[in-house]
């Protein structure tokens, strides 16, 4: 059992996260457990169901992964673990830091936005899209290029904040794709698979980690553009903006079926009021990650953050 | 209930779609009229949001696994297209594997078929290889398309096994089926596409089936490609809408490579005309 700092919170895990920052010897209260125990096989009257994910009126979220583990999450404080056997921990540790991350956001009130996110002249940019747009990629690049990561693929929003919405930092990695690692040069031999049947990687971020809550500067909504054109940016009206950040939502349709549906359309709107939100269209390859990253830095630049 | 408009890749699909789309929107600006509203139903994007899970943490077996599941979340929102491209053939990869297209959910089907030898041009020009590679593509009974070892892709992984396999599956389907070619939405634009307006019970009445037809003409949409890009193009081709031809084959593939497409298709071929 080891206490870690993710997302602001008192993390107490006994799955080993290794990049995860520590948390410091305190008296600060635990404000999230992550145990081992038997989950039940499913969750009644469950308002959202599927194989993988149900979620019952109460707000309480199970999370069936077959060969890896069942998760039960509780009242965004309590993660109960039921192992498969002979699951590997790496696998365990996945799904924790994925979808059971989210719903834990989800049952307390935030904000999570399917985004990565780095810091770029102190305050937060969110990249956010669909997976495989290349979220983790741009930002892999952004740290490349001397900025700090503060999350990958999801990105803790507090909107409550009095001076804005905060980005909350999450793991100090990356998980890229081999093709990704490859077009930023590094070599994946002797890293870590994020699943043994997976040729995604952890690429650890430490050194270039923002560890402090971070106000949101800004959010770009990454998209297709034509094959073989110009990396593109432009902003979106309010009213496009708010859709754009509501069909961002990580885990959106098990937390509707929680109930959110006006508390994210409330936060998705305080969000688009507050912050520039941009298109980005790029190519469906690597070729021009340079040239997308040399955009987002002089966009960005010209907000008034 | 899922309404699918299924092919095997360069058959026709794309262009099945932007007619439907021309009828349903006739008002879209043209710089938006590729945004289609009738997409790929296995899209990794659509499999996250219902079900409630990140796919690609998930191995190519669960996902296999999970495609009928997935259907009947499809089927039961309200709030999603009408109609779902398809490049998968109807049977799983492997018979322990649950069948991905559940009957009892399955709406209306409408097939586009093309003669093979014009496939396998098309399809090497769209993925930037060579004929050779192609014709070995479409005769490959195991072929997965949307899954690149390495990468990750906005498809889900797509089981389209061979081109008489993947033809004949949905062929022999107990469905409510319309099946159409490829060269007769050419050579007869009007009546093929009002067989399937009429299939799929929508009202083509007032001229509403001619301007869709007129508006989405090989050229029309070649040049409306050239002016606004298409960016659904997941290809690596320059350009998704190259040629529009039947029988392009015949100036475009060798002797061998059409014997090649005969070995393996001959039979099927046959059935369908396409040999005589």
């Amino acid at each position: 059992m080891q206490d870690y700092l993710l997302c602001g919170w008192r993390f107490r895990s006994e799955v080993p996260l290794a990049d995860a920052m520590r948390w410091p010897q305190d008296d600060h209260p635990v404000d999230v457990t992550a145990r081992f125990g038997s989950v039940p096989p499913a969750l009644a009257g469950a308002a959202f169901a599927t194989p993988f994910t149900q979620v019952d009126a109460a707000g309480n979220c199970r999370l069936e992964i077959a060969g890896v583990a069942n998760y039960l999450v509780r009242d965004g404080r309590e993660i109960t673990i039921e192992a498969a056997p002979a699951a590997a921990m790496s696998d365990i540790r996945v799904f924790l830091l994925g979808t059971v991350l989210g719903m834990l956001c989800h049952q307390r009130g935030l904000f999570p936005l399917h985004a990565s996110c780095v810091r770029i002249r102190a305050r937060a940019l969110a990249f956010c899209g669909p997976s495989g747009i290349g979220k983790s990629t741009l930002a892999a690049k952004l740290v490349e290029r001397g900025h700090a990561l503060l999350c990958d693929d999801v990105s803790v929003i507090d909107i409550r904040s009095p001076a804005g919405p905060l980005v909350w930092p999450a793991m100090p990695r990356l998980r890229l794709w081999q093709d990704a690692l490859g077009a930023l040069g590094v070599d994946p031999g002797g890293m870590e698979r994020e699943r043994a049947q997976l040729d995604k990687y952890a690429l650890p971020a430490r050194a270039a980690f923002c560890s402090e809550a971070t106000r949101l500067g800004g959010i770009f909504v990454l998209r297709w553009g034509g094959p073989r054109s110009a990396p593109r940016t432009a902003p979106l009206p309010a009213m496009w903006a708010m859709k754009a950040l509501a069909n961002n939502v990580y885990r959106h349709r098990p937390a509707l079926a929680m109930g959110r549906q006006t508390q994210l359309f409330e936060a998705a709107g305080k969000i688009a009021a507050q912050l520039a939100i941009n298109t980005l269209d790029r190519q469906r390859s690597l070729d021009d990650l340079d040239q997308v990253a040399e955009l987002v830095e002089r966009e960005s630049a010209r907000w008034e953050c | 209930m899922l309404n699918l408009l299924c092919s095997y890749p360069k058959s026709g699909n794309t262009w099945l779609r932007a007619v439907l789309n021309e009828y349903f929107y006739p008002e879209r600006a043209e710089a938006h009229k590729f945004d289609m509203d009738f997409p790929l139903l296995f899209g990794r994007a659509m499999f996250d949001d219902l079900m409630g899970v990140e796919s690609s943490d998930l191995t190519v077996e669960a996902l296999h696994a999970a495609k009928p599941a997935y259907c009947r979340s499809v089927a039961a929102a309200a709030d999603l297209p009408a109609y779902w491209k398809v490049h998968d053939c109807y049977f799983a990869p492997r018979p322990e594997l649950p069948p991905p297209f559940p009957p009892e959910l399955i709406g209306k089907v409408v097939q586009v078929i093309r003669d093979p030898r014009d496939v396998a041009v098309s399809l090497a020009h769209y993925f930037d290889t060579s004929t050779d590679h192609a014709i070995d593509m479409m005769g490959r009974r195991s072929l997965l398309l949307g899954y690149l070892p390495g990468q990750l892709i906005d498809q889900l992984p797509q089981f389209v096994s061979s081109w008489s396999h993947n033809v004949q599956s949905w062929l022999a389907a107990p469905l409510s089926m319309l099946t159409v070619r490829y060269e007769n939405l050419l050579s007869e634009p009007e009546a093929t596409f009002g067989a399937v307006f009429d299939f799929l019970g929508l009202d083509a009445g007032g001229g509403r089936l001619e301007r869709a037809v007129a508006a989405c003409r090989f050229d029309s949409l070649q040049a409306r490609e050239q002016k606004y890009g298409y960016k659904a193009n997941t290809g690596r081709a320059a350009k998704f809408f190259r040629r529009g031809l039947a029988g392009a084959w015949r100036d475009e593939l060798s002797a061998h490579q059409v014997a090649l497409i005969e070995r393996d298709h001959g039979e099927l071929m046959r059935r369908l005309g396409y040999l005589a």
